[in-house]
């Protein structure tokens, strides 16, 4: 039995090895992921490893790090580190330098937001990579990774720059340098007194690093005389866990101290669960499309390889093989199949890890690392993927071969197909199932993300195969409708006759492509509905006519306005007025929980009015938190069940708390961005210095001035100084928002062309397996007088029509999930849009994909030799 | 046998007087050692408004011959003609062409195509030419074969004479120089395929029609003006005005002469 599938497979090479390319793709997908992943979670841990040099034991405090583990997951602004409360001090130093066993000891700073710009004024930043700052400590040379490569250690009004941002700044010793710090409230001149590399790197894996100054930077980190941490190198012969439970004894519980190699694991640790893990689960993404629209191609060839079979099959069982075997033979098939295509997919994994990382690179986004290993679990994973995808999609053809009759399969007939109720009931059994947990997916709010998203796509997925079941009834009527436009003549009579001649095929054929387009007009939709929103909701909110905020801010997050920046503002021809917003986390309670923590607002100027810079939509009470009050929007003040009059009390990250009077209750408001105000003089009282600068600062022009050129001119005025503001008018602010969902567009485009790949291998396959089934009629075809030319048209139309009937039930579907994605979303103030240029240019993308499948089958029924095809021997 | 040939090549035979000829017709199949030699220097000329038959054991030729006249084949020497055309000179898209408007084709079996409704199976060869066929004619035709109430079923709704009836129709529709058919009741029973053999002789007769039909079945040559027996790649034996009687015999003495 082995044997026959063997000779099964290879009787049949060429045809499952175009089949599997699905599965090759998606297994590539697999693979390729882990490849990437793997390769920089090797360079990321030999980075570490540098970074822990002569490091023993690390002393941080455990509050620290839970703040900096919160800030990596949660909103952009919620979570502020007060550095001069939760860093290290200089008494812990103290306590340690002189235990036995201690070589060194270094204060160490090392944190976000010390952002090098160019001689132009624009920031210096790899793709999304942090930009860092560091101190130098010149006493404990021989601990952590940084070496001073050239020049020498900094003063206080001088700076080390890694080599890098040497080379791409274009900056020599002795250079002035600005730089972005304090969290980008502040621009700063320094003098470039050397370079530092990282180990024997020029970067650390893209991210930049600046060192300056101890006291220096403990002022521009808002430190006070604290540390980020305290590294303890050991004296020769003392083991790292010894020393830590020697410095523990010591320091007591308020700070932590672990050894130099737990603290390599847990960075490690971290960059796994954040970083790594989004790169790892976008590219698997990427391969769940793949294997998903695959297994529809496979499944389409299993089942056309056993009708074509029939008879074969017939003569097997009338020569006494058992069903089983005959289920067997195709199962093992299958089997074999997927194993080939699984190793191919692993070698193609190489090309499309090797292919992503140039392209991310070409885009600005330089990943580190640099071979891709090879390990078991991207063996086992890939091939589980490639056996399991091209066994379940062989399962059906082979059950249906195997209950065929001897006698049955002998006088094998070509049935028509696809006109059966079973499938379509099927199908919408499983649309209906499908959409019911899409819907529970939105609704669960207690579920994780992962059940959340798993409930979603396994609900789309299933929704899909129960779409594509169901269309096979759809596919008759839309091709008479489609007839008329696309298929002319005799020739489109013949395509149209071929397409509905096996509706279940026609349809299946179709839907690797109808995925594809319904991923593609979701998005479109979700992309057109939130432009629709954001314009709606920057009409409804916004009344001021320039925005300036730090660049920083949109890739990070946080980055504020520099005060004196803002003076300058003030200054410029045709500005009339300006006010700053300020946001810091608090979270409701006495007790500063950053688990529950919340932005807070406050503006330094009354802006809430109707003429102000923000529209605010007063429910209830005042528009402004007035003296000692807060303004709530609904939302939470229906959780809290807050009324006006109510007291709401606060606690910062500070470590204060403060009860307000609940004075106004607003609808929740984009451009506030914020479910509380507070007046400036409480903000400043409660939050920590770091939060203290402006992160939005809004311009209103005198009447009659043009908002664009005023804007203009403040651009001109701060000159490179002003290089890393973003100071736009409403339209521009528009589009800022329109470009941040670039990125998601580029991932689901990307998606969309290699689902189209996958279906221009789907399509062509079956195309040419038609021929192939129906050489008779073309030989026939030939003999009544079709010319090649005519042959060719006639498949190209019916690669057409089947991919026009997939490209319209695709958008229907991404239409209709689009609508209801929007509809789902209407708490958060979604509309519902649809901007048609797209679909159709998407639909466009669906034709020219059937004219390329078509191509080779086409050549091939023109090529059919005549006599063969009607021979009757 | 020379003489039997001799016969035929000295027949009345002004151009328009001929519906297809062929004129020293070889055809070998591959090549060196292997090579099979199908036809060895045939002469033949249709005269319009025949109906010849052509018979011989598997093997002898009498496909290759027909598809080589029709066009299907390309003969490795000598010429073929159909209505003044020279076959040999036209390329593919002119021999297609030729098929479409000068011939007509009756198979044994898959002579219509599943998805056209017998309406559109007689119509294709027209079709194809952007034409559309003259409804009188096309009316007559139809009415003669007795299935015009048939014309919007698709195959897969006729019966296996109806089938052969509308390939008939279709090779008549076109009114082409000349039908070819291979067994065209090969695959029917003995009431239906007398049916269709009438049809045909009644096509001969009536409209003037050439046709060639290949066939193993004696009483079906039996309809023809006359029978052309094959062996080796050439022509053995004609008989003139035959009778089932009178073919069925001579296929007896060929097959004891041809084993010698």
């Amino acid at each position: 039995m082995l044997r026959v599938a063997i000779k099964g497979v290879l009787a049949r090479k060429l045809r499952l090895l175009l089949t599997s390319i699905a599965v090759v793709l998606g297994v590539g997908f697999v693979a390729g992921a882990f490849f990437l992943t793997d390769s920089m979670r090797d360079s990321f841990d030999s980075l570490f490893t540098e970074a822990s040099r002569g490091i023993d034991v690390h002393i941080q405090s455990e509050e620290y790090k839970e703040l900096v583990e919160k800030q990596a997951t949660s909103a952009p602004g919620t979570i502020t580190i007060d550095l001069a409360r939760v860093g290290v001090p200089p008494t812990v130093i103290e306590q340690v330098k002189d235990l036995e066993g201690v070589d060194q000891v270094a204060g160490s700073i090392f944190e976000f937001g010390a952002t090098v710009l160019d001689k132009q004024g624009k920031p210096i930043q790899n793709g999304g990579a942090p930009a860092f700052g560091a101190n130098w400590v010149a006493e404990a040379e021989d601990i952590g990774a940084l070496r001073l490569v050239k020049g020498k250690a900094p003063k206080r009004d001088e700076v080390l720059l890694d080599a890098t941002v040497m080379e791409t700044g274009k900056f020599q010793l002795g250079d002035d340098v600005r730089v972005l710090t304090q969290g980008g409230r502040k621009v700063e001149e320094f003098t470039v007194s050397g370079v530092v590399k990282f180990g024997e790197s020029n970067n650390l894996n893209g991210a930049t690093i600046t060192v300056f100054e101890t006291s220096r930077a403990q002022e521009l980190f808002d430190m006070g005389d604290r540390f980020s941490a305290v590294e303890v190198k050991a004296d020769e012969g003392i083991n790292q866990v010894e020393l830590r439970n020697r410095v523990r004894a010591t320091i007591g519980d308020r700070y932590d101290a672990i050894t130099g190699k737990e603290f390599t694991n847990e960075q490690t640790e971290s960059i796994d669960n954040s970083f790594l893990s989004i790169i790892q689960n976008v590219i698997l993404g990427f391969a769940a499309v793949a294997v998903f629209v695959g297994a529809f191609t496979i499944f389409n060839t299993f089942t056309i390889l056993v009708g074509q079979r029939t008879r074969e099959i017939g003569l097997l069982r009338a020569i006494g093989a058992s069903r089983r075997q005959v289920l067997g033979i195709v199962v093992l098939e299958a089997l074999i199949t997927g194993i080939v295509a699984s190793t191919l997919g692993i070698i193609a994994g190489y090309g499309i890890a090797t292919a992503l990382r140039e392209i991310l690179g070409a885009v600005g986004f330089d990943l580190p690392g640099a071979d891709f290993p090879l390990r078991t679990r991207t063996i086992v994973a890939s091939y589980l993927v490639g056996v399991i995808v091209t066994l379940v999609a062989s399962v059906i053809p082979a059950v249906r071969a195997s209950r065929l009759s001897p006698l049955e399969a002998l006088r094998a007939n070509p049935a028509h197909a696809g006109r059966g109720w079973k499938a379509p009931a099927f199908g919408t059994l499983l649309l209906v199932g499908g959409s019911l947990l899409v819907l529970r997916g939105f609704q669960v709010e207690d579920a994780s993300v992962s059940e959340t998203l798993s409930a979603i796509g396994g609900g789309f997925a299933l929704a899909i195969i129960g779409i594509a079941l169901l269309s096979r009834i759809f596919i008759l009527p839309v091709t008479k409708v489609l007839s008329p436009i696309f298929a002319w003549g005799t020739a489109g009579k013949l395509a149209t006759g071929n397409v509905l001649r096996n509706r279940a095929r026609s349809a299946t054929t179709a839907s690797a492509l109808m995925i594809g387009l319904a991923l593609a007009a979701l998005v479109l939709v979700f992309q057109a509905s939130l432009e629709k929103t954001v314009d709606a909701e920057i009409d409804r909110t916004l009344g001021s006519d320039i925005t300036v905020y730090n660049s920083a801010a949109l890739s990070s997050g946080y980055g504020y306005v520099d005060q004196d920046d803002l003076e300058e503002i003030k200054q410029v021809d045709g500005v009339e007025s300006v006010a700053s917003q300020y946001y810091g986390g608090a979270s409701i309670g006495s007790k500063f929980d950053a688990d529950e923590a919340k932005i807070i607002t406050a503006f330094d100027e009354p802006v809430l009015q109707e003429d102000g810079a923000i529209k605010l939509q007063v429910v209830d009470g005042e528009g402004e938190p007035g003296d000692g009050g807060v303004l709530v929007d609904e939302d939470i003040a229906k959780d809290q069940k807050w009324k006006v009059g109510d007291t709401a009390r606060f606690a910062f990250s500070t470590d204060q708390d403060r009860k307000f009077e609940v004075v106004g209750i607003y609808e929740p408001n984009e451009f506030v961005g914020a479910p509380a105000i507070i007046t400036k003089e409480a903000f400043d009282e409660l939050q920590a210095p770091a939060v203290q600068a402006p992160a939005f600062t809004y311009v209103s022009v005198e009447d009659g001035r043009s908002a664009s050129k005023v804007s203009d001119a403040i651009s001109k005025d701060l000159g490179t100084d002003g290089a890393y503001l973003k100071i736009q008018d409403t339209e521009a602010l528009r589009d800022t928002f329109r470009d941040q969902l670039a990125p998601i567009l580029g991932l689901v485009f990307g998606m969309l062309s290699l689902s189209l790949i996958i279906a221009l291998f789907g399509i062509g396959n079956t195309l040419a397996l038609n021929v192939f089934e129906r050489t008779r009629e073309i030989g026939l075809l030939r003999a009544v007088g079709a010319t090649r030319r005519q042959m060719r048209r006639i498949i190209r139309t019916e690669a057409i029509l089947v991919a026009l009937f997939g490209a319209i039930v695709g958008v229907l579907v991404g239409l209709a999930a689009g609508w209801a994605l929007v509809t789902a979303l209407k708490d958060e103030g979604f509309e519902f849009a649809v901007n048609a240029v797209p679909l159709v240019a998407v639909l466009g993308l669906g034709i020219i994909a059937g004219l390329l499948a078509a191509v080779f089958p086409a050549r091939r029924a023109a090529r059919t030799d005549v006599l063969q095809a009607i021979a009757t021997e | 046998m020379v003489a039997h040939m001799s016969t035929l090549a000295s027949s009345p035979s002004s151009p328009s007087g001929l519906a297809a000829s062929v004129r020293d017709a070889v055809k070998i199949f591959g090549k060196g050692e292997t090579s099979v030699t199908a036809l060895q220097g045939v002469d033949l000329d249709l005269p319009r408004g025949g109906f010849t038959a052509v018979m011989g054991p598997s093997g002898s030729g009498k496909s290759t011959l027909m598809h080589c006249m029709a066009g299907l084949d390309k003969l490795t020497s000598g010429s073929a003609e159909i209505g003044g055309d020279k076959l040999e000179t036209l390329k593919d898209a002119a021999l297609t062409k030729l098929r479409r408007r000068k011939v007509g084709f009756i198979f044994q079996a898959f002579n219509l195509v599943q998805t056209l409704t017998a309406r559109e199976n007689i119509e294709l060869p027209l079709r194809l030419d952007g034409e559309s066929p003259d409804p009188k004619w096309f009316d007559e035709v139809v009415g003669r074969l007795g299935i015009a109430d048939r014309m919007d079923h698709t195959p897969t709704e006729l019966s296996g004479g109806q089938i052969q009836r509308v390939a008939v129709a279709r090779a008549l529709v076109s009114r082409p120089d000349v039908i070819f058919a291979d067994e065209p009741t090969g695959n029917l029973d003995q009431t239906s395929g007398a049916e269709v053999l009438a049809l045909m002789r009644a096509a001969v007769d009536d409209y003037g029609q050439t046709i060639v039909m290949v066939t193993h079945d004696a009483t079906s040559a039996a309809v023809a003006d006359r029978v052309l027996f094959l062996f080796d790649g050439k022509i053995v034996d004609t008989i003139e005005d035959p009778s089932a009687d009178t073919v069925f015999e001579r296929i007896r003495s060929l097959s004891t002469g041809g084993a010698n």
